[in-house]
């Protein structure tokens, strides 16, 4: 027997069904936790996102409406809530961040194209914590939960072009986050406004 | 050609377009700035998406289960009622002179509790059975059995047999301490059109003016359950409440009953 799709879930949990919504968080925790761990950079805040996520879509489901993807409405919520925690925190992510008066560290010898082996997890985590807020959480949107460029741009409420920006200058700020350097000569970075 | 940031995510990502793929690769070529902005890109895209997602801690799920699922619960009709907002034309229905109660289950439930009157309760002033239309799919968080139905029609009608014992020889029927709670619970007034709609793909055109539309369970299938005021027309007032579930997922009638008024 196939699993029962979302919205089945969704109307067994509406119409009083708690074991529907059990179901339907099992399904769904792992994603919510992996976008609050990247976008918040703390295992422990991003348990307490988490949660009030889920407290959050079982209060708030009677206003889902069908018409768009439970995944998208799922992420809105999820995002707003990690945007409110780190506007709670009035901090930035935790995660080996480097204080201010700190200096990096200087980056290691250059590298060709390829960084797969370059950081650790931890290390990615880290430099993920650096990335601006908005560049971060259409990164993790992206290249973490692998969602399409117009989900994410439904998700956010904002152009597709400006999602592909923040991903672009995302990754661009992970990568000099972590010290990646190119074979290729540097230059002036050709663009400086953010597409709207 | 201008910085192409947005095609340089395309581009990035493997999902241009020929024409676009042309036309940022000549870019390229002429552009080291792109050239290594594409570079740096590249690296953290396959750093990010190498890294292997972690699991949630352990017992977090159940955790927010339990914590989102928590509410107070009633205990039954009486309860339930005595919570209920009251609502203009529930005081009018409960003044109604005679009530009686038939359960019909549809033909393609395949059980059938005797057609049966149910319950009749002292007259009363009958003169105004108007009735609002339904304004939202009210959610009920409960599971109605084929022998509660006609106990949960007269209860959507503001009658009285819910709250009153069953009546002896009622085949099938339960007492209304056994109905479950009929708490009204979030108003849904987007899924009123999609509620309706479903109603009639499974009953046909609409017996009366729908006056409450309930998303609730039939027998631990999700069901709209579709209060109708049924009139013999030419303005003359309702003479019962029709009562008609349907299966949310694919629009199947499950079961009727009505309410006389």
């Amino acid at each position: 027997m196939s699993d029962p799709p979302d919205q089945e879930l969704i109307d067994r949990y509406l119409a009083g069904d708690d074991e529907a919504f059990a179901s339907l968080a099992r399904r769904h925790t792992g994603h919510v936790y992996g976008l609050c761990l990247r976008v918040l950079g703390d295992p422990d805040d991003a348990a307490d996102a988490t949660q009030d996520v889920l407290v959050t879509i079982a209060r708030k489901l009677d206003s889902f409406r069908g018409d768009a993807r439970f995944t998208t409405w799922l992420h809105r919520v999820a995002t707003n809530i990690c945007y409110d925690h780190l506007r709670a925190a009035k901090r930035q992510p935790v995660v080996r961040h480097f204080p201010d008066d700190e200096p990096a560290p200087e980056p290691g010898p250059p590298v060709p194209d390829h960084a797969d082996d370059v950081a650790g997890t931890h290390d990615v985590a880290a430099a993920l914590a650096r990335v601006p807020e908005d560049f971060r959480v259409a990164l993790v949107l992206a290249d973490v939960q692998d969602l399409p460029y117009d989900q994410i741009a439904r998700i956010l409420d904002v152009p597709v072009g400006t999602v592909k920006s923040r991903v672009h200058r995302g990754r661009l700020a992970l990568a000099r986050a972590l010290g990646i350097e190119t074979s290729e000569p540097g230059g002036t970075a050709p663009t400086s406004q953010e597409q709207r | 050609m201008n910085h192409p940031e947005a095609l340089l995510t395309d581009f990035v990502d493997g999902t241009l377009s020929a024409a676009d793929l042309a036309a940022v690769e000549d870019h390229l070529g002429t552009c080291g700035a792109c050239r290594r902005e594409v570079a740096l890109a590249r690296a953290a895209r396959a750093t990010l998406r190498s890294m292997p997602p972690e699991a949630p801690p352990a017992g977090l799920v159940d955790a927010a289960v339990a914590e989102a699922t928590a509410r107070p619960r009633a205990t039954n009709i009486a309860v339930a009622r005595a919570k209920r907002p009251a609502r203009r034309w529930v005081a009018v229905a409960a003044a109604a002179a005679v009530i009686g109660l038939v359960v019909v289950a549809s033909p393609k439930l395949g059980s059938s509790p005797s057609p049966t009157v149910a319950d009749r309760s002292a007259a009363g002033d009958a003169a105004d059975r108007s009735f609002a239309d339904a304004g939202a799919v009210e959610v009920v968080r409960t599971d109605v059995s084929s022998a509660q139905l006609a106990y949960v029609a007269a209860s959507l009608g503001g009658l009285q047999a819910g709250a009153e014992p069953a009546p002896s020889g009622v085949a099938g029927a339960e007492t209304a301490a056994s109905v479950p709670a009929l708490q009204p619970g979030r108003q849904l007034p987007d899924r009123l059109p999609e509620a309706s709609a479903c109603l009639e793909q499974a009953w046909g055109a609409a017996p009366g003016q729908l006056t409450r539309v309930i998303l609730a369970r039939f027998q631990g299938t999700p069901a709209y359950f579709g209060l109708y005021a049924v009139g013999p027309g030419a303005g003359l007032p309702p003479t019962r409440l029709q009562l008609l579930v349907a299966s949310v997922r694919d629009c199947r009638p499950l079961a009727s009953a009505y309410a006389l008024l």
